[in-house]
């Protein structure tokens, strides 16, 4: 067995232990039981589409984050647990392609392509979400109306150029 | 057999597919939330989602220029043979991360040896083959493109395209292996071939002895039969053989409500039909082809090679349709059966048909009615219930009544037991019946 086959587990575990041990800590047991909901649900969807049975153990999974989040638990905890649902929803569905995948040397090529890229992109997306929870800025109003006119704004020229670079 | 494919490039914005629309869903579900709530930490759990989306939406393929070859063991084969279809893809654009190959093999193939698609990443320059080995029933099968799905590396985005890579196969039926041309036609055409044409001439079949001709050739001359005659010259003659017209009739319509029994009759007649074409073409004659149902097909007169590949082409796309009376094959094109010629049709018989066959008879055709029998085929995958056994009797009677009927008209039948090689019952034929009256 390769490594790569045990990442989406790994993936999973530890965005379980992040999210439980998020609730436990503050006492809440009434995770575990929604864990273990989540899983049956994982089983049964699992026997119809592998895909499906993936994005609903990653919604469940976020779902339970963002009760968190509400519940006023500890974010970080949160957010890495999130996080490492995302990696494993995408490890999940990389393996249900890769079974389309020919050649052992071209699967093992692009699952290294995909994992240097997934790590990139989650560091960045943490290290953001990170900073972003810790940054606390009190702007006036007229501010607040400028940076969302400059955002929506470079938002549409980055579109129109994306459109622009495949049309 | 090699086929090029064109290049073809298409420009378009990645498609959305069921994995980008769940996590659009999921990060809606936490913003909007976050928003109601007014709970910024919420809402900031969308940004490892947002900022995987953008990195997907980015890296998507802006254009893809694929290029592929479609190379094929062989363009004609008979029924069970393999075939080995080779694909070879080229890209000629910028680099795809992933991107998905399908091939999607005709519903009537199956897949013996490798895979029809695949996933992979393709920079550019690079080729990659994709070979599978496909056993596929009766037909012509005409491949126009190869599919491509090409998406960014997380798999969020999709553009599919169609990259030409045309080839065509035929698969002809199973020849039936017929060791001679039993038939003999009545008429022949004046041109040397393989049918005794029933007159002295140039064949190597003895014919008889006739007195010596000034012109004669002297390797020809009898002599014993000079010497028991003095101041006598004979000469050997022998049995000219000519070429002859054959046009086939293969019946494609539905006699019966057992689609099993019609399908495996006509099967075993559309072989039968192929086996004999090809036998009268390499003997130098010239055939004529007519599939006789809801749609008809027909191959104009022709000799040789290519007369065949036409045949086989046309018998291999032949296809069972709905009932239609055999009246309708008395307007077959001008042209497609000489007169005099030898008319063979297999046809399981329908007592409805007989008028037809008069008909033809009337018009001077030479007919041979290769007839599978139904009633032997039914009676063979039933069981024999006693109910079964006097329909069968009933059956076989009507069968040999209408056989009779057709004999009386001047037609020649061959009544053929499927489960029997066709080479037998020709054989069997010509031994019954006296040679130049009947086959």
């Amino acid at each position: 067995m390769k490594l790569r086959s045990f990442l989406p587990v790994i993936a999973l575990t530890m965005s379980t232990l992040c999210i439980a041990g998020g609730y436990l800590s503050a006492g809440n047991i009434m995770v575990l039981p929604g864990m273990v909901a989540l899983a049956l649900v994982w089983v049964i969807v699992k026997r119809s589409s592998g895909f499906w049975a993936a994005s609903t153990l990653f919604a469940g999974y976020l779902l339970l984050a963002g009760i968190g989040v509400v519940d006023g638990l500890s974010f970080d905890l949160m957010l890495a647990g999130s996080i490492a649902a995302l990696a494993a929803w995408d490890l999940m569905r990389f393996d249900l392609d890769s079974s389309q995948t020919p050649e052992a040397k071209a699967s093992a090529k692009m699952g290294r392509h995909r994992l240097q890229l997934l790590a990139i992109t989650l560091s960045v997306g943490w290290l953001s979400a990170g900073l972003a929870a810790r940054i606390h800025l009190s702007l006036p109003f007229f501010a607040v109306l400028f940076l969302a006119v400059v955002a929506i704004l470079g938002l549409n020229i980055s579109l129109q150029k994306l459109a622009g670079r495949h049309l | 057999m090699k086929f090029l494919g064109l290049c073809r490039s298409q420009l378009s914005l990645p498609a959305m597919n069921d994995s980008s629309r769940v996590l659009i869903v999921l990060m809606s579900g936490l913003i909007l939330v976050g928003l109601t709530i007014r709970n910024g930490q919420l809402m900031l759990l969308a940004i490892p989602l947002l900022i995987y989306l953008m990195v997907g939406l980015f890296l998507a393929p802006t254009e893809i220029k694929l290029h592929a070859h479609r190379t094929m063991s062989d363009r004609s084969v008979v029924v069970g043979e393999l075939i080995e279809v080779v694909l070879k893809v080229e890209n000629r654009g910028a680099q795809l991360a992933n991107l998905y190959l399908d091939d999607r093999p005709f519903p009537s193939m199956s897949i013996i040896d490798g895979q029809t698609a695949a996933r992979l990443p393709l920079a550019t320059g690079e080729v990659t083959e994709m070979a599978y080995t496909v056993k596929a029933t009766r037909g012509a099968y005409v491949w126009s493109t190869l599919h491509a799905l090409a998406g960014d590396p997380f798999g969020l985005f999709d553009q599919a395209i169609e990259v030409l890579a045309p080839g065509d196969l035929l698969v002809r039926p199973r020849p039936m292996p017929i060791r001679r041309g039993y038939i003999r036609p009545r008429a022949t055409k004046l041109s040397a071939g393989s049918i005794p044409a029933r007159r002295a001439g140039t064949g190597s079949d003895y014919w008889g002895i006739r007195e010596y001709r000034l012109g004669d050739s002297m390797r020809r001359l009898n002599w014993r039969l000079a010497a028991r005659h003095p101041g006598k010259l004979f000469t050997n003659e022998f049995e000219q053989a000519e070429i002859a017209d054959f046009g086939l009739i293969l019946d494609a319509r539905r006699l019966s409500n057992e689609r099993d029994m019609d399908e495996a009759l006509f099967e075993a007649s559309l072989a039968a039909a192929a086996s004999m074409a090809e036998i009268f073409l390499r003997r130098g004659n010239r055939v004529s082809l007519l599939v006789f149902g809801h749609t008809m097909n027909t191959v104009f007169p022709g000799f040789g090679k290519h007369q065949l590949d036409r045949v086989h082409q046309t018998l291999a796309q032949a296809q069972l349709g709905r009932y239609i009376p055999f009246e309708y094959s008395a307007f077959f094109p001008v042209g497609l059966f000489p007169t005099h010629g030898q008319l063979v049709i297999y046809s399981s018989l329908d007592g409805r048909d007989l008028d037809a066959y008069a008909r033809l008879r009337a018009h001077d055709y030479d007919v041979l009615l290769i007839s599978p029998d139904p009633v032997d085929y039914a009676a063979k995958i039933r069981s024999t219930r006693r109910v079964n056994s006097l329909a069968y009797r009933a059956a076989r009677i009507e069968r040999v009544v209408e056989l009779k009927r057709l004999l009386g008209m001047g037609v020649k039948v061959v009544d053929w037991q499927v489960n029997k090689p066709i080479d037998s019952v020709l054989r069997a034929a010509a031994k019954h019946y006296p040679p130049g009256r009947w086959l």
